[in-house]
């Protein structure tokens, strides 16, 4: 409290004062570095920090070619939890929103991560099914999580239409009281900060034009600044996944897919949970300015573009208006896009490739903001010691080979 | 609304359609690893590809040539025989 | 007549002869039809209109075109109202949002005294610790934060959608366009006109000393409103520009979706603000709006005011506004006058003091509101010495930001003119035009022929070949000042208005490392408030342009996404329309008092007569067992299969052999997506040669059927596939007594001799066509009849007729599933989920690898070598009703999860609890194993062989033994 209450003091003692850079913008690039990391949002810039912090690899460069934070870190509905179906995905996600809880400490800013808790309604018997599914996976590894029923939705959410207008009323929900949400660019600019106080190099609009490969092994990365030689590169570019393993000379089983999202004018707080519904392909929460951030489905074909369309926003329109219908007078200020890098088992692909030093994360899809803290950690384990985390190993892109999908989708509609 | 220019049906908005993409070739590879691969792995890179596309109302199959980095679409034909040597 | 309203004027929006009340914090004033709750509230010399978010600073008309949410207001029944544009309802009570104890004594405008501590970002770096003390300062920022304040109580309605084809969307009534809207008609085309305020004319409203101008305004409102061929909408915004020309336009409950075979943007250009000290004072505001208030509302902003110029368009407001009575203290001209034309000699004639070279250092306030000025040398500091003038309205003309956030959607590409001192487009897509002053033509002749030349370029898009106008010389008259911002000791110099932005929080934030477009808007908020940047983003990439020492168009400029104007949920949704599928029997089920139950979209009865529930399935299963039961199965899927490669497709779509099947048979058919995941099954009846009737799950069939086509085209079949879901219904007849139930209906034989199982038979049932199919679901004797719909609620009232005499009872869908459990049947999305391949079930013997092709079969190559995952019946002791086993638990091994439950039920008939399970990994051969069910509880299973009732079918099949 002391600390900070000093700097507003500073602040407001000398106007001119400013906090120092969050991040540098070196002019140019080294020669060589030890890790080169292609991406330069929260997944990269959270493994540059643990690559920094933990593994004392600070010759470290990410390479950004757009703004920072500029791409699906920036764009998605922030938020964060761990009630997921697999035990794979509930351990994995567990960590993430342990590293979450601390993050703020940690990296030195108040990234707004706010516990509101969770609910995702269920308007079927075979959606509370799943529901219980989950609670039960989540609960053997000590995260809470429990099927409720549409009284507590109701405690929780007084505003709420249990009813949905008339069809599909909502008969009970799984809910996750680790829920929260978070201020999604500070992430980013605070990874960015901490890396870059450690010496990591931060370069924007700066683009990827190839990587050289030899013998197997990755020699160095070609940008528009130049060419730097290094034995390691990550990958964790989203939507444009693609293009980057095109010249590792890879494949992944990646699509991509416009995600869309919509936030309304602020309004006096009054939704203080966060709610998703599979069945109606909607989820919303309220941010500390105001503003509900909504959500639906990926768009349903292929697009490398973060445009917004017409019938998204009716759509949920729509919907949302099943849940709340006293929202009707209020007004979506505005839309946006990103593009989501999606799986066939909506879980991510992440670690060791066949290209030595060459290593993946990726297959995001909806599902990417809420795992920034764990992909940090376990990215910057893995490269740091050329072995996949434990907590990544079933993420591997092989399990396509074999045919063995992670069970995720298992019941999954909307996963938000 | 986008719309679709299409023989038989003519000009329609394309809520009334379901992408499919190219797997369906999938199906008649005689080398089952290929087929295998194929599942999973393939070019995802913004360009022009083939995809089937039906249209709900009329159960129609059509074939586009659609540039999935600008939404353009190139061609629209009715999906008729379609040789796997035309690739995914 | 109030205080500050004019004496009347030609054109003017207002009715004077329709006067009412309405209540503004809880004060009554008095407004005219026409008005807008800004201008009468000024009508009436009511000057402060709201509190800023947040330093609750008093605030005033700032832009009166929605460029800013100064006037922010809420009722019992609305929220966010713009006050700006909204026309002012009789007898409405309105209140400013966000404010503490109300307006005038707003208690958070102390929070202004400590806005020293509150710089941008301030909340980055605080709060935080103690990780504890966090929610408590969140609750605190929620409850200061948000603008108005909603509750359940608001109104629910919904607006009306519609759809309006035309040749060519004209974006904006000004000058521009109407002149293209003329063209266009002329042409003989299709044209819809927008203008988001109530009357056209856009800026020729406010330029009333330009007789030539107001002339040819008043000529082509005339004409176009005896054109035919044109839609126009005022009051209504073009909110985006969607693929393909879409645009939605929206008036106030309406959503009017505009296709366009092409766009013309005529959207004008939006008044800029300077940042100086107190810049937002009640009574600091862009001439423009001074302009539009008095010329269409007859209302004086202020009595004696300072404008504030940088370009010709200040000095004609000057004139403007004189000859409306309001007096012009003095004209502050942050260059030379000589460049401004001839306005500005008009007013130097006229005795208007003009000062050359001088800036506004700082407004400063009295009570509350603007009381005067301090003018200095242009470019020095705001604190040096300087003049001060009395003066109850300083009116900015400094600049122009062009409304061209539409062509930016459509992904047109700018460039920074230099001249101009504007961004002008300088490439759209083909059939995408602007014209006037978003194109960067200020002038009246200009903007004209700029509109007749865009309206030619689109016919000749359109195919109409017309006498090209060409476009107007670029106007090389800069309007928009470079640098219009002046620092100062005490800050208040506010950037964007709606975010409380003022110069210093842009700089901290271009200190801190955010010093692009993008970072310093996501890091200060600016253009992040209700305005998007409206009146804030272009003074922001002056300054960084500034900060950076770059070219301001080097600086770049953020997305503008939808929506130019926010549009409410409600408007957006349009009419809910929903539906519940249902069978034919619905009445006859409410009419046995059935609890019904949703499956996808359709209803189906879970039970009838539900004393309770237990009671009821219990009955209903004793009919079936024992006697005979009947169910609605309509549901199903049914596909119609038939052309000479009918069999072919069937093969290619299921895993099952089907072509050797003999016509009159059944088999039971399971289906793969191409991944080898079960996703559908079903029954396949040959009823010819070449023509199959399949069944497929309720959920599925849609889906099947879409494949099937899909299949035909790819390997080029001659196969027809017909959904008959919604057209036929199918009741499904089970139990020792089926057969004596259902004979006298039918004119098949069903004997067992003349019809086994699992056979199928076509005839009449009752009056209908039908096919009778031998089915095992149940297991017992069953027979599924399927008719047309018209026909099954006559078959099952003489089922229900007949019924007495066997104690036989319609059953639901809840017996159904004790019923088929008992059997061990599997049902597709209940007992397998979005990774279970056939190898791990029973139903593995259904997948003929023999078939060279078949759905999923590559998979199921290497699938069938290392299954992960086993279902397997089990049964149990375990009977507790307090902690019951449900779907879903999961099975622990030794500490580990090993599986779950996916049914589970209590058989009657074997007087223990019988269900699937699916076991994991190295439980998959386990002979027992331990459920947890609810509280922890572990319960011990016994994996059991299935059918666990009649394992060897012989009820089914009326085998005797």
């Amino acid at each position: 409290m002391q600390a900070m209450s000093l700097r507003l003091l500073k602040y407001a003692l000398n106007p001119e004062y400013a906090e120092p850079r969050f991040f540098n913008t070196p002019e140019t690039l080294r020669d060589s570095y030890d890790v080169v990391i292609i991406g330069g949002g929260g997944h990269g810039l959270a493994c540059a920090y643990h690559l920094a912090a933990e593994h004392g690899i600070k010759r470290v460069a990410v390479i950004e070619k757009g703004y920072l934070g500029g791409g699906n870190t920036g764009r998605n509905t922030t938020i964060i939890r761990s009630n997921y179906l697999t035990p794979e995905g509930v351990l994995f996600y567990k960590r993430s929103v342990e590293l979450f809880q601390t993050l703020s400490d940690r990296l030195d800013l108040n990234l707004f991560f706010s516990n509101r808790g969770h609910f995702t309604l269920a308007h079927s018997e075979a959606t509370l099914r799943t529901m219980r599914w989950r609670a039960e996976v989540n609960q053997h590894y000590g995260v809470n999580s429990e099927l409720v029923s549409a009284a507590d939705v109701k405690a929780a959410c007084p505003q709420i239409d249990l009813n949905c207008g008339g069809n599909h009323p909502i008969l009970g929900a799984l809910y996750h009281a680790p829920g929260a949400i978070a201020r999604h660019d500070a992430v980013a600019w605070g990874y960015a900060r901490r890396a870059s106080q450690m010496g990591v190099e931060i370069f924007q609009h700066t683009d990827c034009t190839g990587i050289e490969i030899e013998s197997g092994r990755v020699v160095a990365v070609n940008t528009t600044r130049g060419r730097i030689k290094t034995g390691k590169v990550v990958s964790a570019v989203a939507g444009s996944t693609p293009t980057l393993l095109k010249m590792a000379g890879l494949k992944s089983p990646v699509d991509i897919v416009p995600l869309q999202a919509c936030v309304s004018e602020p309004m006096k707080a009054w939704l203080d949970t966060i709610i998703v519904s599979g069945t109606l392909h909607v989820y919303v929460s309220q941010t500390a300015r105001g503003e509900l951030v909504m959500g639906a489905a990926v768009d349903p074909a292929e697009l490398h573009s973060t445009r917004s369309s017409l019938e998204f926003v009716t759509s949920l329109a729509d919907q949302m208006l099943d849940l709340f219908p006293f929202l009707a007078g209020v007004k979506i200020v505005r839309q946006w896009g990103g593009m989501a890098d999606m799986t066939p088992d909506f879980a991510p692909v992440m670690g060791k490739t066949e290209v030595g030093g060459f290593y993946l994360d990726a297959g995001w899809g909806t599902w990417g903001f809420k795992a920034t803290p764990v992909c940090g950690e376990t990215m910057a384990y893995t490269v740091a010691h050329d072995t996949n985390h434990r907590l990544i190993e079933a993420f591997g892109m092989d399990r396509f080979k074999r045919l063995a999908m992670m069970g995720e989708k298992g019941a999954a509609a909307v996963g938000h | 609304m986008k719309h679709f220019d299409c023989p038989i049906i003519g000009r329609r908005p394309a809520q009334e359609f379901i992408c499919s993409g190219g797997m369906i070739a999938i199906v008649q590879m005689t080398d089952q690893d290929a087929a295998r691969e194929a599942l999973f792995f393939g070019d995802a890179t913004a360009r022009v590809k083939r995809e089937w596309w039906y249209h709900k109302p009329s159960r129609l199959w059509f074939l586009f040539q659609r540039d999935t980095a600008t939404d353009v679409v190139h061609s629209i034909e009715v999906a008729t025989r379609v040789s796997t040597d035309d690739g995914v | 007549m109030t205080a500050y309203r004019l004496p009347a004027r030609t054109g003017e929006w207002i009715d004077r002869n329709q006067t009412f009340h309405f209540e503004f914090e809880g004060r009554q004033y008095r407004a005219c039809a026409g008005d807008t709750i800004t201008s009468a509230l000024l009508a009436n010399g009511q000057t402060t209109l709201g509190r800023s978010f947040k330093y609750h600073r008093p605030r005033g008309v700032m832009s009166f075109a929605n460029h800013d949410v100064n006037a922010l207001l809420e009722t019992s029944t609305r929220i966010n109202i713009r006050g700006d544009v909204e026309p002012v309802v009789e007898g409405e009570r309105y209140k400013a949002v966000n404010t503490f104890g109300g307006l005038e004594k707003d208690r958070a405008r102390f929070i202004e005294k400590i806005a020293a501590f509150l710089p941008t970002g301030f909340y980055y770096k605080t709060f935080y610790r103690p990780a504890i003390a966090f929610p408590m300062w969140e609750r605190l920022i929620r409850r200061l934060s948000g603008l108005g304040r909603i509750a359940e109580t608001f109104p629910t309605t919904r607006g009306v959608s519609r759809r309006l084809v035309c040749d060519a969307l004209v974006v904006g009534g000004g000058a521009a366009g109407l002149a293209a809207a003329q063209t266009l008609l002329a042409a003989g085309q299709r044209v819809v006109l927008v203008d988001e305020h109530a009357r056209l004319g856009g800026s020729l409203n406010l330029e009333s000393r330009d007789t030539v101008a107001q002339a040819w305004r008043d000529d082509a409102l005339a004409q176009l409103a005896a054109a035919s061929g044109l839609t126009t909408l005022t009051s209504a915004y073009a909110a985006g520009y969607y693929a393909d020309g879409t645009v939605p336009v929206i008036q106030a409950e309406r959503m009017s979706i505009v296709i366009a075979r092409t766009v013309i943007i005529a959207t004008g250009a939006m008044a800029q603000p300077a940042v100086f000290h107190n810049n937002d004072l009640p009574g600091v505001m862009l001439a423009a709006a001074a302009q539009r208030l008095v010329a269409c509302f007859g209302v004086a902003p202020c009595r004696n005011a300072v404008i504030l110029a940088a370009n010709p368009e200040a000095y004609e407001a000057a004139l403007a506004l004189r000859d409306a009575g309001i007096s012009i203290a003095a004209i502050a001209d942050l260059e030379a006058p000589a460049s401004r034309g001839p306005a500005a000699a008009a007013c130097a004639e006229a005795g208007i003091r003009i000062l050359a070279n001088t800036q506004v250092a700082a407004a400063h306030a009295s009570a509350g509101v603007l009381g005067g000025v301090t003018l200095n040398a242009a470019g020095a500091a705001g604190d040096a010495p300087g003049q001060h003038i009395v003066c109850d309205g300083l009116l900015m003309s400094v600049g122009w930001a062009p409304a061209a956030q539409l062509l930016a959607q459509a992904g047109g590409k700018f460039e920074f003119d230099e001249a101009l001192g504007q961004l002008r487009p300088t490439k759209l897509p083909a059939t995408v035009f602007a014209a006037g002053r978003v194109n960067g033509q200020h002038e009246f002749e200009a903007r004209v022929v700029d509109g007749q030349a865009a309206a030619t370029e689109a016919l000749s898009v359109l195919g109409i070949e017309t006498a090209a106008h060409a476009r107007p010389l670029a106007d090389t008259v800069r309007r928009s000042h470079p640098l219009p911002l002046v620092e100062h000791p005490k800050r208040k110099n506010f950037v964007d208005f709606d975010e409380d932005l003022q110069l210093a929080d842009l700089r901290t934030s271009v200190r801190e490392g955010f010093d692009g477009v993008e970072l310093m808007k996501r890091y200060t908020t600016n253009g992040m408030g209700p305005s998007q940047g409206k009146h804030s983003n272009v003074n922001a990439a002056r300054f960084l342009a500034g900060e950076l020492g770059q070219a301001v168009g080097a600086v770049g400029h953020t997305t503008p996404r939808p929506f130019f104007h926010p549009v409410p949920m409600g408007v957006l949704a349009g009419p809910r329309w929903r539906f519940h599928a249902e069978t034919p029997l619905t009445d006859a089920h409410n009419a046995l008092g059935a609890s019904w139950t949703e499956v996808g979209v359709w209803l189906r009865p879970r039970h009838y007569r539900a004393k309770d529930a237990n009671t009821a399935i219990h009955e209903e299963y004793q009919a079936v067992r024992e006697r005979a039961g009947f169910i609605d199965v309509s549901t199903l899927g049914k596909l119609e299969v038939y052309g000479p490669d009918a069999g072919a497709l069937l093969e290619l779509v299921y895993t099952s052999r089907l072509s050797r099947a003999p016509v009159g048979v059944t088999r039971v058919v399971m289906a793969l997506d191409q991944r080898g995941i079960i996703v559908d099954d079903g029954i396949a009846a040959r009823l010819g040669t070449h023509h199959y009737y399949v069944t497929a799950g309720t959920g599925h069939v849609v889906a099947t059927c879409r494949e099937m086509n899909q299949l035909a085209a790819l390997a080029g079949l001659d196969v027809t596939v017909v959904d008959l879901t919604r057209h036929w219904g199918a009741v499904n007849v089970a139990g020792p007594h089926a057969r004596e139930l259902l004979q006298p209906f039918t004119d098949v034989d069903l004997s067992l001799a003349a019809f086994p199982f699992p056979e199928v038979r076509i005839g009449q049932v009752l009056d209908a066509p039908a096919r009778i199919m031998r089915v095992g679901f149940v297991g017992e004797s069953a027979f599924e009849v399927h008719l047309p719909y018209s026909k099954v609620p006559a078959l099952w009232a003489a089922l229900l007729e007949r019924a007495p005499s066997f104690e036989a009872r319609p059953f639901g869908v809840d017996t159904q599933r004790l019923l088929r459990l008992e059997k061990g049947h599997m049902i597709v999305g209940l007992d397998t989920d979005g990774v279970m391949n056939p190898f791990e079930t029973p139903l593995a013997s259904l997948v003929k690898m023999d078939k060279p092709q078949f759905m999923g079969r590559a998979a199921c190559e290497l699938l069938q070598q290392n299954p992960l995952r086993q279902v397997a019946g089990f049964v149990t002791e375990h009977n507790d009703t307090a902690r019951p086993i449900e779907e879903c638990h999961l099975v622990i091994d030794e500490g580990r999860i090993a599986g779950r439950v996916t049914s589970v039920a209590y058989s009657p008939t074997l007087k223990r609890t019988v269900g699937i399970a699916v076991l994991e990994g190295a439980s998959m051969a386990a002979t027992e194993f331990e459920i947890r069910v609810g509280g922890g509880k572990m319960v011990r299973a016994e994996r059991s062989p299935m059918p666990f009732y009649d394992p060897d079918n012989l009820r089914l099949t009326e085998t005797s033994v």
